[in-house]
């Protein structure tokens, strides 16, 4: 092929692209004219997983029969996983462009609603009562600022749950999961010389203590009271003995060498994997790892895992049964959204997305609803699945701290318990800069 | 006679064995080798496993190979779909780099002008400005202009972001080539642009190929923009796809790195065919004559 030629070949190539693309957009406009109202939606559920998680294959199901239901509205979706969202929210948020509907998780509630990004939803609920007042008690709470709802939660359920393995604790003469700390230690102690870990932790991602472990262990010693009382501003401190002694439970854990040593540089798949590999005897998690085990679980594990929570503290305030837990993401609406009939279908989509229908579809594959599912066929769900949903259903769930203090105080717990895990710091210096971060919040809110 | 027949044994057997220093840097070597190969000749078995076996040893070798881990994958991510616009995106960059670099690297290596030394310090600078930094600003640039969500919108960023070391490589290479042979042609009536495309690009052509091969590895592999910039999935490109293995809380990995691999071959391919070409330019352009 002469030099020519190729250069003609290369234009008619590069111009049949170049009309390909233009057609398409004439077809789009069309398409676009027979729809009414346009929302578009950004999250983070994802095609791929359906059939493997709960909330993505709830959430999509509600948006296909929203779609088949109302084929005048033409929903632009795009799907990410988990942290690209964050990635691209965020700077969608700062650049102020979200799309209609987007996901909030609880953390960011708060930026959101004081940078006045997401719209108020009172007024929409309010002529939708029963859709409304069908979610658990105290889903609604961490969406919600001073009496505005400012977003719909989707699943909700305890961040903390022990799944363990029964037959290695059976093998060391424990019949159930230890009822008391002093029992706790013994066992990992029994574990160790068996060249077993107790648990299995990975704070990589930097959060997984907060939310599995400090919320709920904080509340078994200084009960609710004190993280309200710190949420007021009404006097608990950091720095008193409850804080710090739930801090020195997770050091003691950690110094005993009953932790995997490389705890702050695996993340949480590589902390059910070795909960898998039989590495460990237990690990602290949500119930989202319940259908991780039923799924990917190698056979004798999954027949083996049971579900416990941590023991009650001797002296402790807090109820012994409690788990850190409630809704962590919301869908929220984008502040320039006017009331009418784009409005109106975006609340419909949303009762499709997470309501009645899709929190029972949730139950039923394993998942853990924000709304009350009510009774669901447990028939096809796994033991360990349904005892994960048993010990949601009954615990008393606690606030999950990085869910509600501020990002300030969230971070430097987040990195200081690192230090903590590793020996490098004690609990009583992380609780002095935790108390810190928060005095300088309050003086400055 | 006797002496020199073992002096000349010794010689020989000192040749075959090498001595302890020699051999502690080959093994040293051979470990920083292993540390490059392992990891992947274990994407390579561990795409070929069930994701339970894969939970129960991440070590083990596969024991009966899943190849279906491979059509989950192509099926999952649509990926033919993904590679064609990873390939058109990246070979059109690719073209805009290589051309735009050229004439910018041989202007700042043949001519003397004002404002030269700034340029080359603009240019320069691009290098250390973090993408991360300009995510948001761009976007916002982009889609007031209507150029973001396009087939085109990442040739646009990436060609920018892309000149800074063409253009250094592209100018020390050039600087190295003899001004003799432009002035013959010169002086036999030849133009400078003439001189430019005609007998100075056959001679830059090892550098160019250098340019181009590390471009197109920087622009297939490229994430961050890709995410931001583009909103329709069906102009996602391979970097992206490789997001739908995970989920929320779990990660599906042999399926996972069955579509690592897929991703990979265009690349390794490409690799294969022009390392010799990759190290000949990057050598090329590294010492000055």
């Amino acid at each position: 092929m002469n030099k020519r030629s190729f250069i003609l070949g290369l234009l008619v190539v590069a111009s049949s692209v170049l009309s390909a693309c233009g057609s398409g957009d004439n077809e789009e406009a069309t398409a676009e004219s027979s729809k009414n109202v346009t929302i578009s939606l950004l999250h983070r559920y994802q095609e791929s997983n359906i059939g493997k998680s709960p909330e993505d294959t709830a959430v999509l199901d509600g948006l296909k029969r929203f779609m088949e239901d109302y084929p005048n509205v033409e929903i632009i979706e795009e799907q990410l996983q988990n942290e690209d969202y964050s990635i691209k929210a965020q700077a969608l948020a700062a650049a102020d462009d979200m799309p209609d509907v987007f996901i909030v998780p609880g953390s960011w509630m708060t930026n959101f609603v004081d940078n006045e990004i997401v719209l108020p939803l009172n007024e929409e609920l309010e002529k939708r009562p029963e859709w409304r007042d069908g979610y658990r008690a105290g889903t609604l709470d961490a969406g919600t600022r001073e009496g505005q709802v400012y977003g719909i939660p989707i699943a909700a359920g305890p961040t903390h749950l022990i799944y363990y393995n029964d037959d290695l604790f059976g093998s060391i003469g424990y019949d159930q999961f230890p009822s008391t700390w002093p029992d706790l230690m013994d066992a990992g102690e029994k574990l160790a010389d068996k060249g077993i870990n107790l648990f299995s932790y990975g704070d990589k991602s930097k959060g997984y203590a907060m939310s599995s472990w400090i919320s709920a262990l904080t509340d078994r010693i200084n009960g609710p009271q004190w993280t309200e009382s710190i949420l007021n501003g009404s006097g608990a401190q950091f720095t008193d003995d409850g804080f710090v002694h739930g801090i020195s439970m997770m050091h003691e854990l950690a110094k005993a060498g009953y932790l995997n040593k490389d705890l702050n540089s695996v993340d949480a798949d590589t902390m059910v994997n070795y909960y898998f590999e039989g590495r460990s005897a237990a690990f602290v998690s949500g119930i989202w790892s319940a259908m991780n085990i039923v799924n990917n679980a190698p056979e004798g594990i999954a027949a083996g895992t049971r579900v416990a929570v941590f023991p009650g503290v001797e002296g402790g305030l807090g109820n012994p049964l409690s788990s850190s837990g409630g809704a962590g993401v919301y869908y929220s609406v984008n502040s320039g959204v006017e009331a009418g009939e784009k409005l109106d279908a975006i609340m419909t989509m949303l009762e499709y997305m997470t309501g009645s229908d899709s929190a029972k579809l949730m139950a039923e594959v394993g998942g853990f609803p924000a709304y009350d599912p009510g009774d669901f066929d447990t028939g096809k769900l796994h033991p360990v699945a349904l005892a994960a949903y048993e010990a949601s259903a009954a615990a008393d769930a606690t606030k999950i701290f990085d869910l509600w203090f501020d990002a300030s105080i969230v971070e430097v717990l987040n990195t200081g318990i690192q230090g903590v895990m590793a020996g490098s710091r004690t609990p009583e210096q992380l609780a002095e800069e935790t108390q810190q971060a928060y005095e300088t919040f309050l003086n400055n809110p | 006679m006797e002496l020199q027949l073992e002096l000349q044994t010794q010689r020989s057997t000192r040749r075959f064995l090498p001595s302890p220093a020699k051999l502690a840097v080959n093994a040293l070597m051979l470990l920083f080798t292993a540390s490059c190969i392992l990891p992947l000749l274990w994407i390579g078995y561990s795409s070929l496993k069930t994701q339970a076996e894969f939970a129960n040893n991440i070590l083990s070798l596969p024991s009966a190979p899943q190849f279906g881990n491979y059509l989950e994958a192509i099926k999952l991510t649509n990926m033919l779909q993904l590679s064609w616009n990873s390939a058109r995106v990246t070979l059109l960059s690719v073209i805009g780099i290589t051309a735009i670099s050229y004439v910018t690297g041989y202007i700042t290596a043949r001519i003397d002008f004002k404002g030269k030394k700034v340029m080359i310090f603009y240019y320069l600078f691009g290098m250390l400005v973090p993408i991360h930094a300009l995510l948001v600003p761009l976007y916002l640039l982009f889609k007031n202009f209507g150029l973001a969500d396009q087939w085109y919108t990442l040739i646009i960023p990436y060609i920018a972001f892309n000149l800074s070391l063409p253009i250094m490589l592209i100018s020390s290479y050039v600087t190295g080539i003899p001004k003799e042979i432009e002035e013959a042609a010169a002086i036999d009536g030849l133009s400078f642009s003439g001189t430019m495309y005609r007998i100075m690009l056959p001679i830059a052509i090892p550098v160019l190929t250098t340019v181009a091969i590390l471009q197109f590895f920087s622009c297939w592999n490229e994430f961050s923009f890709a995410l931001v910039l583009l909103n329709d999935e069906s102009l996602r490109t391979v970097p992206l796809g490789m997001s739908y293995f995970k989920s929320q809380h779990s990660t599906n990995y042999p399926q996972l790195m069955a579509g690592m691999i897929l991703s990979m071959l265009p690349v390794t391919i490409i690799y294969f065919v022009f390392s010799s070409r990759i190290i000949a330019g990057v050598m090329a352009g590294a010492v000055k004559g």
